[in-house]
């Protein structure tokens, strides 16, 4: 027997060894209680989506625009996550073994497919498994308004979860074939920026072309009409996952030692509700680093103010990609806030949600502030008042991303009013995601252990509730700033002058950033105040008199 | 200032350690200049540099665990990262890592075992002995002390068979009993005919080789004899304010 072998029999012994130990240490009583949390949020979150759709029957050309958007539409997904899945293979992804499997066994003579193979399909079968539940859930919801086809709900749900579970599959095939082909980044973005944009195109545009991924909408459809050319996108699909898994030996070592001591602790923070650490985590993980020249050096006119000085030249070190992004980022958001103008109200859900991340960017400098408590506690200077100037330099940094928006807004709605509305919206509304980032930035990650003796006494549903809430408030806070644009949209249906609605409702947004403004320069006299109220309140109670 | 000299030793097809124009990047941060150098095989080398001077980088890159950004590595006539350069090289880095679920002597088995080691036990428990660490073979090592964790990596890189040694910083956190039992381990690996490259500011071990390779700033700087050689400077930082061109203040 050659020591490869041997090697290879130590390892299939030691992952049942380590198997059996895990399952002997589980705690059951912990494990049933996450199976009933999850049918808890699953079951509510299914009963909260029944209740959206409504159950009267699609007429018939409701019927026939299901029948010619469904396969484009689930295209679209689909070209999202293979994009998704691109970029996480050029980051290292999508598998994340242990460091100590990186140092002793991938450095061991045996074969990294041998290895890497196992934790390549599992990783490929929890997404299926995952996307397989969420086809099968999305069909059997829009099953309930199909007039009777001669298929039942088992039917429409079965190929919702086949649609589904190729989705989830395409994401790691995708990442896999990336990562072990060792793709330059720029290609790899180019190559799902393209297929993105084909899917799209067929998506939004007025063209009889197929999308590269309408075959996957289709099989979501056989319930409807059987198309056997959708066979042969699935045997495509299928041998890319067969190519990438035999390709798993060829992942980056550097890549996976990179991701294993990361994935954990991103993992961790995602737990927590963690947004700062999460985005730092992300940005290591996908090797964004600051640049070591700057774009530009500070006159002396911009260095008067220390704290001012301080956060422009931080963002004089954001490297391309995270500027690039932000761009993106603002079309993107600029997109979903004309969408709302036009009608879909929920897409300023979207916007806001695209602001906050845009803003999570712009206020790295006061982010890095934060991380530092031990400086900042050693200055000779208010932390309020040191935070409150950290806001100057996000305001202005989010202008040039603004123009950018009201760029793609024009492009999509070309008339003049398009550049004011979009000025006197999309500022306060970038504003508010700088607002929000704002917020989640100075009030820090949640702690574990006061959030815990704090909650002792209530039950896990209701103190969980007030962990939740407290992470969800910042980006509420910027989807609220997008709101605006509902205003307008109200105001031109009802015959009103838009402008003067659109600047009253800017004022509002205005008033909610003087508040964060003031919040951030007076939160820790006001958590002060609130911890010496709670402590006189508690002496009085135990005091004589209180007795 | 120290003498800035290189010894470029003409390459065997099977010397111990190859690098060929080696160089690594993060992204416009350069971490190692281009470098060549050859180690051959029984060959006892120190590997000197002050923080930052791209020891780690240059090890790692050797040891499969970094891509470098140009040029290649040859292990023992091996192409670096391969299964023959990984079944003829062990690394112990300078952060151990263990598995959370598994004890000690678990640890020796394991690695003993991907290594084809088949008769492991004795040699497992004479090593634990060595280093002082019997008595813990039944804990977790995930659990240990900084000084424990290096003894258990130090065990780890020893149970198995290797021709060439590469070992980042191992003495620090080790107490001098410690220290003493890395040094008689590495002497007998040497003895064996194994080739051991340490990076390390340990003088007590700079004094037993015979080769130093200084890197400075991503640089190799030195590469020759010990004798008359003032290592301290070797890895002395030069003052970089000179080549600092600031924002005019």
């Amino acid at each position: 027997m050659n020591s490869a072998t041997l090697g290879i029999d130590a390892l299939r012994d030691m992952r049942t060894q380590r198997r059996r130990h895990r399952v002997a240490d589980m705690e059951w009583y912990e494990a049933l209680y996450r199976v009933y949390i999850t049918a808890l949020l699953g079951g509510g979150a299914i009963l909260y989506l029944s209740d959206l759709v409504s159950d009267d029957p699609l007429k018939i050309d409701q019927l026939r625009n299901v029948h010619a958007h469904t396969p484009h539409v689930v295209g679209l997904l689909a070209a999202l996550v293979v994009f998704l899945g691109l970029r996480s293979g050029v980051n290292g992804g999508p598998i994340a073994v242990e460091d100590a499997e990186v140092r002793h066994v991938l450095m061991a003579p045996i074969n990294h497919r041998d290895v890497l193979r196992h934790p390549a399909i599992q990783r490929l079968r929890t997404f299926m498994f995952t996307g397989a539940i969420a086809g099968g859930v999305a069909n059997q919801l829009l099953g309930r308004r199909i007039p009777s086809a001669g298929a039942g709900l088992p039917t429409f749900a079965l190929w919702g979860a086949v649609a589904g579970a190729l989705i989830g599959g395409l994401f790691v095939v995708s990442a896999l074939l990336s990562h072990a082909l060792a793709l330059p980044r720029w290609s790899a973005t180019a190559f799902g920026v393209a297929l993105l944009g084909w899917q799209t195109g067929v998506t939004f545009g007025s063209t009889n072309i197929s999308g590269p991924f309408d075959f996957i909408g289709s099989l979501s459809m056989w319930w409807l009409r059987w198309s056997p050319i959708d066979s042969v996108g699935v045997v495509v699909v299928v041998a890319a996952a067969v190519l990438a898994i035999s390709l798993s030996g060829r992942l980056s070592l550097e890549a996976l030692a990179r991701r294993s001591a990361l994935v954990s602790q991103l993992k961790f923070a995602v737990t927590l509700q963690d947004i700062r650490t999460v985005v730092l985590l992300r940005r290591q993980l996908s090797q964004e680093y600051m640049r070591v020249t700057p774009w530009w050096k500070l006159p002396p006119v911009l260095r008067r103010d220390v704290v001012v000085a301080r956060g422009l030249r931080s963002i004089m070190h954001f490297p391309v990609r995270r500027l690039l992004r932000m761009a993106l980022v603002s079309g993107a958001a600029s997109c979903a806030l004309v969408l709302a103008w036009r009608g879909t109200t929920p897409a300023i859900v979207v916007s806001g949600l695209l602001l906050f991340i845009l803003g999570l960017d712009a206020v790295e400098p006061l982010s890095q502030e934060v991380d530092q408590p031990d400086r900042t506690d050693a200055l000779p200077l208010e932390r309020g008042l040191l935070m409150t100037k950290h806001l100057v330099v996000p305001a202005i940094v989010v202008v040039p991303f603004v123009v950018i928006g009201v760029a793609v807004a024009w492009v999509l709605e070309p008339r003049a009013s398009t550049i004011a509305y979009g000025v006197i919206v999309g500022l306060p509304a970038a504003l508010g995601g700088v607002a929000g980032a704002t917020i989640n930035a100075v009030k820090g990650a949640p702690d574990p252990v006061g959030g815990a003796t704090q909650g002792l006494a209530l039950p896990p549903e209701v103190s969980g509730m007030g962990t939740v809430l407290r992470a969800v408030w910042p980006p509420i806070i910027a989807i609220a700033c997008s709101g605006p644009i509902l205003v307008v949209r109200h105001a031109t249906e009802k015959n009103l002058s838009p402008l003067s609605v659109s600047l009253r409702a800017a004022g509002g947004v205005v008033v909610v950033l003087a508040l964060t403004a003031g919040w951030v320069r007076q939160r820790d006299h006001i958590h002060a105040w609130f911890r010496l109220t709670q402590k006189q309140a508690a002496q009085s109670l135990s005091s004589p008199e209180g007795t | 200032m120290a003498r800035t000299r290189t010894n470029i030793h003409t390459p065997t097809p099977t010397s111990a350690l190859l690098v060929e124009d080696v160089s690594k990047s993060y992204g416009e941060a350069p971490a190692l200049d281009p470098i060549s150098l050859t180690i051959e095989r029984g060959e006892r080398v120190a590997l000197i540099g002050h923080n930052g001077s791209g020891k780690t980088t240059l090890m790692r890159i050797a040891a499969g665990l970094l891509d470098s950004t140009t040029g290649t590595i040859g292990i023992c006539g091996n192409p670096g990262g391969s299964l023959p350069a990984r079944a003829s090289l062990s690394y112990i880095a300078d952060q151990p890592t263990f598995y959370d679920d598994l004890s000690l002597w678990e640890h020796m088995e394991y690695v003993a075992r991907l290594h084809g080691v088949d008769e492991w036990e004795q040699p497992a428990a004479d090593l634990l002995g060595h280093l002082g660490i019997y008595d813990r073979a039944d804990d977790m090592p995930n659990r240990f002390s900084r000084g424990l964790k290096q003894k258990s990596a130090i065990a780890l890189g020893f149970i198995r068979p290797f021709e060439l040694l590469l070992v980042d910083e191992p003495f620090v956190g080790l107490d001098s009993s410690g220290k003493e039992a890395l040094l008689d381990l590495l002497a007998s690996a040497s003895d064996n005919g194994s080739t051991v490259v340490v990076a390390t500011h340990e003088l007590s071990f700079v004094h037993t080789v015979r080769r130093i390779i200084a890197l400075r700033d991503g640089r190799l700087v030195y590469d020759g004899g010990v004798d008359g050689i003032d290592v301290d400077g070797l890895v002395r930082t030069e003052d970089p304010a000179g080549e600092h061109d600031g924002e005019g203040h």
